[in-house]
């Protein structure tokens, strides 16, 4: 029993609710894609290409076919030629006439080892044709580069992605007047930025197992953010009917975003369909960083120009975006991340394009902040640097121009709740901004703040609510809980509507076949959006047990009243019926068993026609804004130029935190990631080989490099939210790499160009600057 | 393969020098079994050396430490003595890996993987450490400099293992101490290591010094002129000065993914002069 709960203290959302799997996670029971075991199951090893761009001319597959062990070996030949995206359908299941990046999954082998597997790969023999690379976005404009999606023009896209050559997509969004805003400003910042390939390393790296039956309809388990995504990828590329495929999921060890879109289910389905035996495909932690995605380099040109008292008048942003082999979801990350370029601020003159193109290199995508880290990196240094020049307190800068309860954003979505200004405020206090840290002999030190916005409302998604016989209930709804507590929180959605103890509420795994439709675990979206779907359908399963219990006492519905622990009572009376009472009698005498089920698609609109002009925007409907405030103390080396956060405090707007532990937890995590994006986290390419892909030299921060992060939750009630809730999964990490900048800044002076900001790359600036004095 | 386990010196190196194939000696096994899983290292036969009982004890020898090849770097930080006398050896075996690697690695293994980074071989070189090699000729003597050959290659000959390292007793007013820079706070690997052993006299002079780099060559390199900018000087600023020029003189470092030519070679200065620092303050505290 949860040590924590008390029904007769109050009700479920609020409280710290552990999670419902913890047990099962501290005793080792639970299980990840590699525990699954199927009678009879092969494994399976994949053969990456050893060029970034080339033809390929032949396959020869004798000898492994040959080997000891080996039941079946798919190459591109094997799969048919659909193509997969979530914005541009450009990719196969398995490369077929073309390899485009150093890795790519070319042919792989099931066999009964894992050993054996591995050994056979090296026996498939592949013709190339060996092409010139592109290896950088400015290489792919070039007038003569070489062309990797010769067919590009006839993919399938979801949106006006103006697509052609390498460039995968562009977007615009212009406000207002800004070439005619500069001639108003009575300062201008303008700086190029740069910042680097991160790589999502979740604990847990990515793998599938499939299994075919007798009616050739396939069941496939999988490390995902999404079972619907993961049905969506495999039928699109494999051309199959949706109906012939289950997607299901055991325990997911971590995802922030590698998880969302396919991975290596495709190639382990047509692996299972061409052996019929069930094949199991995990890959080692070096795979998981070379085939499947990272978080998107992005260079970026801004420009911000204020008035004499430090007022935003004009953003202008430009953003060049690699986007690796494949679009997967980097059409997006660019429309999002030039979507929030002007922060959480009023500013009546923007302009923001971006381009995006295509390179040999590892596919970029999803990544926990898509693409909003990176902007902020640029804008809130910009605003630190009008700052100064107008001598301005960073904060009272900030609050010149925060963006207003009534506020629109820009280009068009609404703001309901906006608790900002309570963020700014809270981490001002704890942080003790006004008193300068004292620097330790040999140390510069200062503190540092930035400002962050995120969505967490878009796409559609679903709930079934069941009353069981004995009036518990049970909860589907089809998002995977990819260890942040999702199914906790919706479980305390659950129960509060329902006024019953979080224990009485079961939570179902997500499954194509009995789940509604979830988008994804993703986009902060599960708590504020699927909670919504959480909330209604608990709703409806309230007004049928209300309808039973008014016939069974005889009174009308009006009279009646929910009660804490699952009863409904006539009002003013001791009379009232257990939840048992009530579904017995729909399951065995009147009315049927009571289902509950709520779906939404998010249909506010992004872009507001009166007032931006938006082309190219890849998400017509997404919006509700959480918001935060960080501020970190960071101590620098002066003669090895090494930077460390000493301490750091974020304070975030959920709207309502439905479990503060799990909103704390969302929050330091998000701190840590964003740290090691800030400090040392980098994908280094040798020309088109990844040189990193180990744990050993690509660099995550451990708990000894992690600060006390003081967590601070503030609750502006978003009204459309499921108890006012809003996102938090993202939010806590946008502003880090920012705010640590500007600490860096305030402690050296200058802007900080490139991330990751590394002893190699602070030490010129301590000697110029020392230099300079 | 084979996996051999003898419980005596004696049948470890008669089954080592009867290995015709590919034999690896096996100690804690933190490089040798990463590497093997990876599918680096494909040996025909392991020799795990750790049911050697004498191979597993820290003795005192002529006022000095005999460290048997298989003692775990925790088992290091357990022996009060040996902390007291070599701080600096200690600490640095104690940075290989997280806790749990901690229970297994072992100095010797650290030494014989060869790696230009390795942590403890600077302290060790700094140290003055001896390494005693066992084979079926016998035993030798050879100093833990002339160990590594480059990059995952030793001097070891066919047959040959290291059964232990030895470090000779402390002068009185003596300290050591051992820094690396990575870009982490544990559980990394150096971008520069730096060990200095001194020994001051009554006065506060040097009057004895031994300065290691690692991670700025192929080998760890023992750098004499940085231990001759400080003997005969109290390790004043010029001293110090003196001794992070001749450090940054002597790296010659190979620009890769863990650092440029320019930071590795300045920062070996920064290291000599802070270890220098903390074992002078060792020293007196000695005193």
């Amino acid at each position: 029993m949860n040590a924590e709960f008390d029904p007769s203290v109050g009700t479920a959302v609020g409280r710290s609710t552990p999670k419902l799997e913890n047990r099962e996670k501290v005793t080792g029971r639970a299980e990840y894609i590699d525990d699954l075991y199927r009678p009879n199951m092969l494994h399976a090893a994949i053969l990456g290409s050893p060029f970034a761009h080339a033809r390929i001319l032949s396959y020869d597959v004798s000898e492994a076919l040959a080997a000891p062990g080996v039941v079946g070996v798919i190459t591109g030949d094997d799969v048919p030629a659909g193509r997969m995206g979530a914005f541009i359908k450009d990719e196969h299941a398995l490369a077929k006439g073309k390899v485009l990046y150093l890795g790519e999954p070319v042919a792989a082998v099931a066999a009964e080892t894992l050993e054996q597997a591995r050994a056979a790969v090296n026996l498939i023999r592949v013709e190339y044709l060996e092409l010139p690379a592109v290896l950088s976005p400015e290489a792919g404009l070039a007038p003569d580069a070489p062309i990797l999606h010769e067919a590009l023009a006839d993919y399938i896209k979801v949106f006006d992605a103006g697509s052609t050559g390498n460039l995968c997509s562009r977007t615009e969004l212009t406000e207002g007047d800004v070439d005619a805003a500069w001639a108003g400003c009575a300062v201008i910042v303008e700086g190029e930025f740069t910042t680097q390939a991160q790589a999502h390393v979740a604990m847990e790296p990515c793998g599938a197992l499939a299994e075919m039956d007798a009616q050739g309809r396939v069941t496939l388990w999988s490390a995902n953010q999404s079972v619907f995504r993961v049905q969506a990828n495999v039928c699109e590329s494999l051309q199959l009917p949706m109906s012939r495929l289950r997607s299901l999921t055991p325990r997911v060890g971590g995802g922030f975003g590698n998880k969302m879109e396919a991975h290596i289910q495709p190639l382990t389905v047509a692996l299972a369909m061409k052996t019929g035996r069930p094949v199991k495909c995990v890959l080692t932690r070096e795979e998981d960083f070379e085939i499947v995605r990272a978080r998107h380099p992005f260079r970026i040109r801004m420009k911000t120009g204020a008035d004499a008292e430090g007022r935003l008048i004009a953003r202008e942003c430009e953003v060049l975006l690699d986007c690796g082999a494949f679009a997967d979801d980097s059409p997006g990350v660019m429309g999002y991340a030039l979507l929030m370029s002007g922060g959480p601020y009023r500013i009546p003159n923007q302009r923001a394009t971006g381009k995006l193109v295509y390179t040999n290199k590892l596919r970029f995508g999803a990544y926990r902040g898509f693409g909003n880290p990176q902007v902020s990196f640029a804008s809130e240094q910009q605003i630190d640097e009008i700052a100064r020049k107008l001598s301005l307190d960073p904060i009272e800068m900030r609050r010149r121009n925060l963006l207003q309860p009534g506020d629109g954003w820009f280009v068009g979505p609404k703001v309901a709740s906006n608790g900002l200004s309570a963020c700014l405020d809270a981490v001002e206090k704890a942080s003790a901004w006004g008193r300068k840290p004292d620097a330790k002999p040999g140390t510069r030190r200062a503190k540092g703040i930035a400002l962050s916005a995120h969505i967490s409302g878009l796409l559609g998604t679903g709930a079934i609510v069941r009353m069981l016989e004995d009036g518990t209930i049970s909860l589907n709804t089809g998002a995977t809980d990819i260890g942040q507590g999702s199914d906790t929180a919706l479980a305390q959605i659950c129960a509060e509507t329902l006024k019953v103890p979080v224990e009485m509420v079961s939570v179902a795994s997500p499954d194509t076949d009995g789940s509604p439709y979830n988008w994804g675990t993703t986009a902060s979206r599960v708590t504020y959006t699927t909670g919504r779907a959480v909330a209604g359908a608990a709703g409806e399963v309230l007004r049928q047990a209300m309808g039973h219990a008014a016939e069974m006492l005889d009174v009308p519905v009006e009279d009646l009243e929910l009660r804490e622990g699952g009863r409904i009572a006539i009002r003013g009376s001791n009379t009232d019926l257990p939840f048992a009472a009530i579904s017995g009698r729909a399951h065995w005498a009147k009315g049927g068993p009571i289902v509950g089920s709520h779906t939404l698609v998010f249909d506010e609109p992004t872009h507001d026609p009166k007032r931006a002009i938006a082309l190219g925007l890849p998400f017509p409907r997404i919006g509700v804004f959480s918001f935060a405030a960080t501020v970190v103390d960071v101590e620098i080396d002066e003669v090895t130029g090494q930077a460390r956060v000493t301490e750091a405090w974020s304070a975030v707007d959920v709207g309502r935190a439905i479990n503060p532990r799990l909103v704390d937890v969302q929050i330091e995590g998000g701190f840590i990631q964003g740290m090691g994006f800030a400090l040392y986290e980098e994908m280094v390419w040798d020309g088109p080989k990844l040189a990193n892909p180990s744990l050993l030299d690509y660099k995550v921060p451990t708990s000894a490099d992690s600060p006390h992060v003081h967590s601070i939750i503030v609750e502006d009630p978003e009204p459309s939210g499921p108890f006012g809730a809003k996102g938090a999964g993202e939010i806590g990490l946008n502003p880090v790499p920012a705010a640590i900048a500007n600490a860096v800044g305030a402690a050296l002076g200058g802007v900080s160009h490139d991330l990751p900001l590394t002893a190699e790359r602070l030490l010129p600036r301590i000697i110029e600057a020392e230099h300079a004095a | 393969m084979q996996y051999l386990a003898p419980t005596t010196l004696d049948d470890a190196v008669s089954m080592l020098a009867a290995q015709a194939g590919d034999c690896r000696v096996l100690a804690g096994g933190t490089d040798l079994l990463v590497r093997m899983r990876s599918g680096f290292a494909e040996p025909d036969a392991v020799m795990d050396i750790k049911r050697i009982g004498a191979l597993r004890e820290i003795t005192t020898e002529d006022g000095g430490f005999r460290i048997g090849a298989a003692v775990s770097g925790a088992e290091m930080a357990e022996n009060a003595a040996l902390v007291a006398a070599w701080p600096g050896v200690v600490e640095a075996a104690g940075l290989i890996g997280s806790t749990q690697i901690q229970g297994r690695a072992t100095m010797a293994g650290n030494l014989c993987n060869a790696s230009p980074a390795a942590d403890s071989v600077p302290a060790m070189v700094a140290a003055g450490a001896v390494a005693r090699l066992a084979s079926a000729a016998g035993t030798r003597d050879v100093a833990v400099e002339d160990i590594p050959a480059g990059p995952g290659k030793t001097n070891l000959k066919p047959g040959e293992f290291v059964a232990s390292i030895f470090l000779p007793a402390r002068p009185a007013r003596s300290g050591d101490a051992y820094l690396r820079f990575i870009p982490r706070t544990e559980m990394d690997i150096a971008v520069v290591g730096c060990g200095v052993s001194l020994t001051l006299d009554a006065g506060g002079t040097c009057t004895a010094a031994r300065v290691a780099l690692g991670a700025v060559a192929p080998t760890v390199i023992l750098v004499p002129e940085a231990a001759q900018a400080i003997i005969g000087t109290k390790l004043d600023d010029a001293a110090l000065d003196a001794l992070a020029a001749a450090c940054s003189a002597a790296a010659k470092p190979i620009a890769d993914k863990r650092g440029t030519v320019e930071f590795r070679t300045h920062v070996a200065g920064v290291l000599a002069r802070r270890a220098a620092t903390i074992a002078k303050t060792r020293a007196g505290e000695q005193a």
